[in-house]
């Protein structure tokens, strides 16, 4: 066994060099993630099989473990080093950005093309609530122009001007919370008083499914938003280090371009 | 210079080879165009591939461990040519496939409008239930039912309204290249004139369960008299909505045994009630 | 009848116990501290330390290299588990019933080895080549993402679990059954593997009450995320991390393709991603995405092939990619055609949006929307066409050195062909009806999936082995391995095809007997893959601790054709730092580029034919009829004797559209005899064997008379079958004769008259 020596020395050799590059988050946020699928399957599987404890023990554990995995890692990929580094990478994490909105609009399409084929099929529906209100002019303004403040908030920015920065960021933040509580508000109106739910014939299905998945956007927005408005108070971004602001700006236009859409498609479009 | 040496060896040995199947008397018009088009297709592409084959076996012999190799030389002519030859190729596939689709027997809506409950344009007409897993054939015109097993008159337009009670199924007749899709809810059609007597195998062709595997049977062609013969018995016969139909269906016909040949019991699946 | 868990699991126990006894007896032999002398405790501690520091190692790695190994084990577990579905649903059968497993049992087998293979070996294998060799290729530091990749790799995991959960969970219930009473563990006796095929149609994966579709839902969503977020990566860091060097012009053809493919998956599976949710609600929650009512089931089948069908080139094209790097290092010459292969994969990647409903053609389409799809369909096979004529002209004039990664493609590109041509047959809605849906769809797609997918993988894991851990595998072994894989899939999967094309369905436990010898060589040749693969991991495993050391900078003598590329580079330079290797040099070296010459292509070539035939037209013509003259006596005695049968002469009629009688077919085929057989002759003579014009015109002869034999043939038997081939040799002879003698008086004329003219 000559070489035995010099195998043991090679794949020692391959150890020291890989320190460098080493992260504890990915794995945690990964099984915070199946742990949190596997509770939301067994949820389904129903109680009579699973005990319901197990699931919702599961969800949560897993929603922790990701949660917490994303933070230590958005943290350790962005934050930490803020001072230190001087965000060279303002590209690539556009770009990223960007391909993340393409891979979502084909996520949002799969929804739109079951309306579409229900909508050349028998319409309308029984069930066929009102669902254009003032509650929805309000709403769609409210983001519409949450887009704006986010925007002139970016320009400030870039312009030096702090303190008007911090304002519409802020008022970006709260147009979003606002949103999210119209939007509950309306799902509670559906829902109780007109007993409209995912259930309640081929549009209910539409209805929820889309404006769900748009809600849980904005929600997710609205937490990039908050983080990003947390950072700015701490006295984080500048002029040439605004690469947060612009994915968050990018998401932000995008999740408000897709409601006019939906307004226009599901809203207007199923009650003519 | 050494290619076009190869090619045209493989050439001369790829014509050798156009002519290949020897074409087998089809048992539908259906079966008989769509061989048609397989041979005619098979003439191109037997050879093709033959050849591209062969190119490539003899590249390797040829050029292993060749002393002389040469460095690539780009080529765009070469390679316009063959994507145009390609082309070419496919659009000959493409059109003579194109008029076999025009073909009512292959695509039924282009014998002219079959409108929901309106009659077929000419010939009989089949009412086929699929459910898990059985077939339950109904004859409107003659008011006669059974299962598993499908009778047809030699030469003449059959056409088939599909239902299926749950799931997707398949009906699926090889010899007489009968294929199509049931769904639930919608009614679909299918046609075809057999041009032989006969038993043949008939499967369901989509995945719907546990008892996909035996959800098969058995169709006969009859020729026209003796399939009236039979329509006759099966109207006087006491159970004609039931499964006595099987026994009847074999008495009519010496030659239709079991398709199966595995295990009668397959085909006596319960009936289903009637679905309309 | 057979317990499926307890034998799955008990076989992929002992694969895996196998593995381990290998590698560490393996490692045993090599490693000095670990045999003989005492085992003191501090020697312990020192084992588990490490032990310790490895473990954290891997689960904490953001390394793209460590990141690619984790991706391809993960893969070949995957490969290893599905392979594992093939062969029992091989064994199964082998007889007609279905006497070892019960039908259901069967159908599960087929979902979960499809989409075991299709979704968690295929893709995690690329993306580990991918990881590991692309920044290399593209002389990057790592990945764009670094995290991001490492969250992505560590989804998987949890989602095969999820998805194969019923086998795991149908396990532990035997087991736990031992111990507890039925009613105390329901939930692991109504958990089993699903069976609904990995297309999941509805409204049979809504109805289906095993709670097992949920969790395979939910898995299979979970891939899709890990996967778009990989795709993401990979874009990337193909447009922002390439040194400066690197341009689209020059990037790499394994680059270019991971690229198009990702960009697929970046489309192709969020949606699917939305349709599995869809399902889901559809499920549990009493939604009506596919429900009759609702989109229907049809809405299923649009949206599952919307991503099935990308899917399908999502993993085809890194094999592509794989193969247009491999083999011209083993042919010794620059990849033939670099753009027009750039060009192919990009339109690939385009068209596979545009051709999904062909998966339907036997569903309630509307039949202009099913002839538009035919269309697009058929066209596809334009850039597979390049490719493959590409790959083929590369091997062209080259130095072809026939290791195992070479003799994998070779077989590649032969199976390829078939099975790519089998795909334009299905595309064509008319054949489709009949072969939908039968074992002719599971042939042409494995002769695409086996191979060439694991054939390149295989190739590419041989051909980076010396870079990867600085050893040899075992090249003998490696040879026959990869004789045996090829052999192996062409037996089994060409007798698939031949068994749908009689007309047997798919997806059915059962069969009827007469099938029964061919499943039965179907299953031989499985059997054949599965030991090939056992084979290939062996090699893989025991070289590691004991293939021959690599003591060069570059194992593959790249240098001397001047394909030493980056990944090779790195190497070179790591084997530099590390072991004070001296750079090697080749012994000589040559050009395997020329971009400045000019070709000699087959467009010279033809040139040259086509004057030929101009010049000699007529003395074809001459010597034609003196040809057929003479064939048609041997012709007219053999249909006198009776042994052949004039009446076949009316289908080369029907072939060119007249009618069908004898006399217009024996017309034609004096017409042909006289002009298009000479003809040819004349313009291939110069490259048939055979020294003399006499030789080669017989050689010619003998040769179309095998066509002619094929295609008149009208079932002759015994002696009058021998009488008929003898018949049609003499006549074909005399023809061959005939002509070149006519040639040969006519050229010695054509001679004359120019020496008198001089
Ligand atoms: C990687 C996998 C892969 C690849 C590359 C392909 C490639 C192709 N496939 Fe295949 N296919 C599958 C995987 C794949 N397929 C799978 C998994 C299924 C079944 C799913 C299921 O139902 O479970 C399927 C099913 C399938 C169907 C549906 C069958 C049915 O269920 O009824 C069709 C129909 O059109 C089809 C067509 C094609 C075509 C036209 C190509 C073309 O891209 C092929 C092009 C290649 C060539 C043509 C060869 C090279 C070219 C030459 C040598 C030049 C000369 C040739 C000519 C001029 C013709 N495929
Ligand atoms: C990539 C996809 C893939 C692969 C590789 C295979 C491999 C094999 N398949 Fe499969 N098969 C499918 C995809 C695949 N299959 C799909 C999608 C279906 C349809 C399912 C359905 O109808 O729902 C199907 C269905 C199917 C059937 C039809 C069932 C039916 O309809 O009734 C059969 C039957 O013989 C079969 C057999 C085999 C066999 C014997 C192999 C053997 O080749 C297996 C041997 C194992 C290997 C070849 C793996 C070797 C690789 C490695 C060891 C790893 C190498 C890794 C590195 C280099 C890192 N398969
Ligand atoms: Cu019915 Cu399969
Ligand atoms: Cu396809």
């Amino acid at each position: 066994m000559a070489e035995a020596t010099e195998v043991a020395s090679e794949h020692a050799g391959d150890e020291e060099e890989e320190h460098a590059h080493e992260s504890r988050w990915p794995l945690p946020a990964a099984i915070g993630a199946g742990a949190l699928y596997l509770g939301a399957g067994l949820y389904f599987m129903g109680q009579n099989l699973v005990p319901s404890v197990i699931p919702v023990a599961l969800v949560a554990v897993g929603a922790l473990g990701l949660l917490g995995g994303l933070a230590g890692w958005a943290n350790e990929a962005f934050i930490a080093d803020y001072r230190r580094s001087h965000g060279g990478d303002s590209g690539v994490l556009r770009m990223g950005m960007i391909l993340f909105l393409v891979s979502d609009v084909a996520t949002f399409s799969a929804g739109f093309v079951y309306y579409a084929f229900i909508r050349v099929g028998a319409w309308p529906p029984e069930h066929l609530p009102s669902l254009l209100g003032s509650l929805v002019i309000i709403n769609t303004a409210l983001l519409v122009a949450s887009s704006f403040t986010l925007h002139y908030g970016h320009e400030a920015l870039e312009s030096g001007n702090r303190r008007r920065f911090l304002g519409l960021m802020g008022a970006t933040l709260l147009l979003g919370v606002v949103f999210l509580g119209g939007q509950a508000y309306e799902y509670y109106e559906l829902l109780v008083a007109e007993g409209f739910t995912l259930s309640t014939g081929i549009l209910g299905s539409a209805f929820f499914g889309l404006t769900g998945l748009h809600g849980l956007h904005v929600a997710l927005g609205v937490l990039l938003i908050g983080i990003a408005f947390g950072r700015a108070l701490k006295g984080h971004y500048s002029a040439e280090r605004d690469t947060a602001i612009q994915t968050t700006s990018l998401y932000w236009h995008f999740v408000d371009a897709v409601w006019i859409f939906l307004v226009l498609v599901l809203y207007v479009g199923a009650s003519i | 210079m050494r290619l076009s040496r190869a090619v045209a060896w493989l050439c001369v040995l790829a014509l050798g080879a156009v002519a290949f199947s020897s074409p087998a008397a089809a048992q539908s018009v259906n079966r008989a165009a769509i061989d048609d088009l397989n041979e005619q297709l098979l003439y191109v592409a037997l050879p093709l591939t033959l050849f591209v084959e062969l190119t490539l076996v003899y590249a390797i012999y040829r050029f292993r461990n060749n002393d002389r190799p040469k460095p690539t030389v780009d080529d765009p002519a070469l390679e316009i040519t063959w994507t145009a030859a390609t082309g070419a190729i496919l659009i000959f596939v493409g059109v003579s496939a194109f008029f076999v689709l025009l073909n009512p027997y292959i695509t039924p809506a282009a014998a002219g409008p079959t409108d929901a409950g309106g009659q077929a344009a000419d010939g009989m007409e089949v009412e086929v239930l699929a459910y898990q897993w059985g077939w339950e054939f109904h004859y409107p015109e003659s008011n006669v039912t059974t299962q598993s097993r499908l009778v047809l008159p030699k030469n003449e337009n059959v056409t088939f309204r599909l239902e299926s009670s749950r799931v997707i199924h398949s009906l699926y007749i090889p010899q007489l290249g009968v294929k199509q899709d049931i769904f639930p809810g919608q009614t679909t059609i299918a046609r075809t004139k057999p041009t032989q007597t006969g038993s043949y195998r008939l499967h369901c062709a989509e995945l719907c369960g546990s008892g996909h595997s035996r959800m098969d049977g058995t169709v006969i062609v009859l020729n026209q008299s003796e399939y009236d013969d039979w329509v006759q018995r099966q109207r006087n016969a006491p159970s004609a909505n039931g499964t006595a139909s099987n026994g009847t269906a074999t008495s009519a016909n010496g030659t239709a045994t079991s398709a199966t040949g595995t295990d009668a019991a397959r085909i006596s699946a319960p009936p289903r009630a009637h679905a309309r | 009848m057979l317990n499926r868990a307890v034998v799955e699991g008990s076989a992929l126990a002992l694969l895996a116990l196998g593995i381990f006894a290998l590698w560490f007896s393996a490692r045993r032999s090599v490693r000095p501290e670990s045999d003989g002398g005492y085992t003191t405790s501090e020697e312990i501690r020192f084992e588990i330390d490490r032990l310790q520091s490895g473990v954290y190692r891997w689960l904490t790695t953001t390394n793209h290299r460590d990141i690619g190994i984790l991706y391809i084990v993960f893969g070949t577990v995957a490969a290893l588990w599905g392979g594992m579905d093939a062969m029992m649903l091989r064994t199964e059968l082998v007889t007609a019933q279905a006497d070892i497993w019960t039908p259901e049992t069967y159908n599960a087998l087929f979902t979960t080895h499809g989409l075991t293979m299709l979704i968690f070996f295929v893709l995690p294998v690329f993306f580990g080549i991918g990881n590991y060799m692309l920044p290399l290729l593209i002389g990057a530091d790592d990945m764009a993402f670094p995290r991001v990749n490492a969250i992505g790799f560590w989804l998987l995991p949890p989602a095969l679990l999820m998805v194969r959960m019923g086998l795991l969970v149908q396990v532990g219930g035997q087991i736990l059954s031992l111990f507890l009473p039925q009613d105390t563990i329901q939930f692991f006796l109504t958990v089993r593997e699903v069976s609904v095929g990995w297309t999941l149609y509805a409204p049979l994966s809504v109805q289906q009450p095993n709670p097992q579709i949920d969790l395979l839902l939910l898995g299979l969503h979970l891939s899709g995320i890990a996967t778009t977020v990989g795709a993401i990566n990979f874009i990337v860091t193909i447009v922002y991390e390439r040194t400066e060097d690197v341009t689209w012009a020059n990037l790499d053809i394994f680059s270019w393709n991971m690229l198009v493919t990702s960009a697929l998956a970046l489309f192709a599976f969020p949606l699917l991603g939305s349709a599995l949710v869809m399902l889901l609600l559809d499920r549990n929650l009493g939604t009506t995405f596919f429900a009759t009512e609702g989109g229907g089931p049809i809405l299923w089948q649009h949206l599952f092939w919307f991503w099935g069908h990308p899917e399908v080139y999502i993993l085809f094209l890194p094999a592509a990619g794989l193969m247009s790097t491999l083999l011209p290092k083993f042919v010794g010459r620059k990849l033939f055609g670099y753009q027009f292969i750039v060009y192919s994969t990009m339109g690939m990647g385009v068209l596979s949006f545009g051709v999904w409903a062909h998966h339907m053609f036997t569903s309630a389409v509307d039949p202009r929307l099913k002839a538009s799809f035919m269309a697009i369909s058929i066209a596809i096979a334009v850039p597979s066409a390049i490719k493959t004529f590409n790959w083929i002209t590369t091997m062209w004039d080259g130095d072809i050195r026939l290791s195992a990664p070479f003799i994998l493609c070779a077989g590649s590109i032969g199976t390829f062909i078939i099975g790519g041509v089998t795909g334009v047959f299905l595309a064509v809605i008319p054949i489709d009806v009949l072969y939908h849906g039968t074992y002719y769809v599971v042939g042409h797609f494995h002769l695409i999936v086996v191979g060439i997918i694991p054939f390149m993988m295989i190739a590419a894991s041989y051909y980076w082995y010396p870079l990867i851990t600085g050893r040899w595998y075992d090249t003998r072994m490696a040879k026959f391995q990869a004789a045996l894989l090829i052999f192996g899939s062409f037996v089994t999967f060409m007798t698939l095809l031949v068994i749908g094309g009689l007309g047997l369905p798919r997806r059915q436990a059962t069969y009827p007997v007469e099938y029964q010898f061919a499943q039965q060589i179907a299953t031989v040749g499985a059997y054949v893959i599965g030991l090939s693969a056992l084979l290939w991991l062996y090699n893989m495993l025991v070289s590691y601790w004991k293939g021959d050391v690599v003591q060069t900078t570059d194992p593959w003598d790249l240098k001397a054709t001047n394909q030493f590329t980056r990944e090779w580079q790195w190497f070179e330079e790591r084997m530099m730092e590390k072991y004070d290797l001296e750079p090697s040099e080749p012994e000589s070296t040559r050009r395997s580029y020329a971009p400045d010459m000019t070709p000699i292509g087959l467009l010279g070539g033809v040139g040259t034919v086509a004057e030929n035939v101009y010049r000699n037209a007529w003395m074809a013509a001459a010597g034609g009829i003196v040809g057929t003259l003479l064939m048609t006596g041997g012709l007219g005695t053999a249909a006198y004797v009776g042994v052949l049968d004039p009446a076949s002469f009316s289908e080369i009629a029907e072939l060119v559209g007249l009618p069908a009688t004898p006399l217009i077919g024996a017309l034609l085929f004096l017409v042909g005899g006289a002009v298009t057989w000479p003809l040819l002759f004349l313009a291939f003579s110069d490259y048939l064997p055979g020294r003399l014009l006499f030789e080669t015109g017989l050689v010619f002869a003998t040769l179309i008379s095998t066509g002619f034999a094929i295609a008149f043939y009208t079932g002759q038997q015994g002696l009058a079958f021998i009488g008929y081939l003898g018949f049609v040799l003499v006549a074909h002879w005399a023809y061959g004769l005939g002509l070149t003698v006519t040639f040969q008086y006519l050229r010695s004329r054509r001679r004359n008259a120019h020496e008198m003219e001089a």
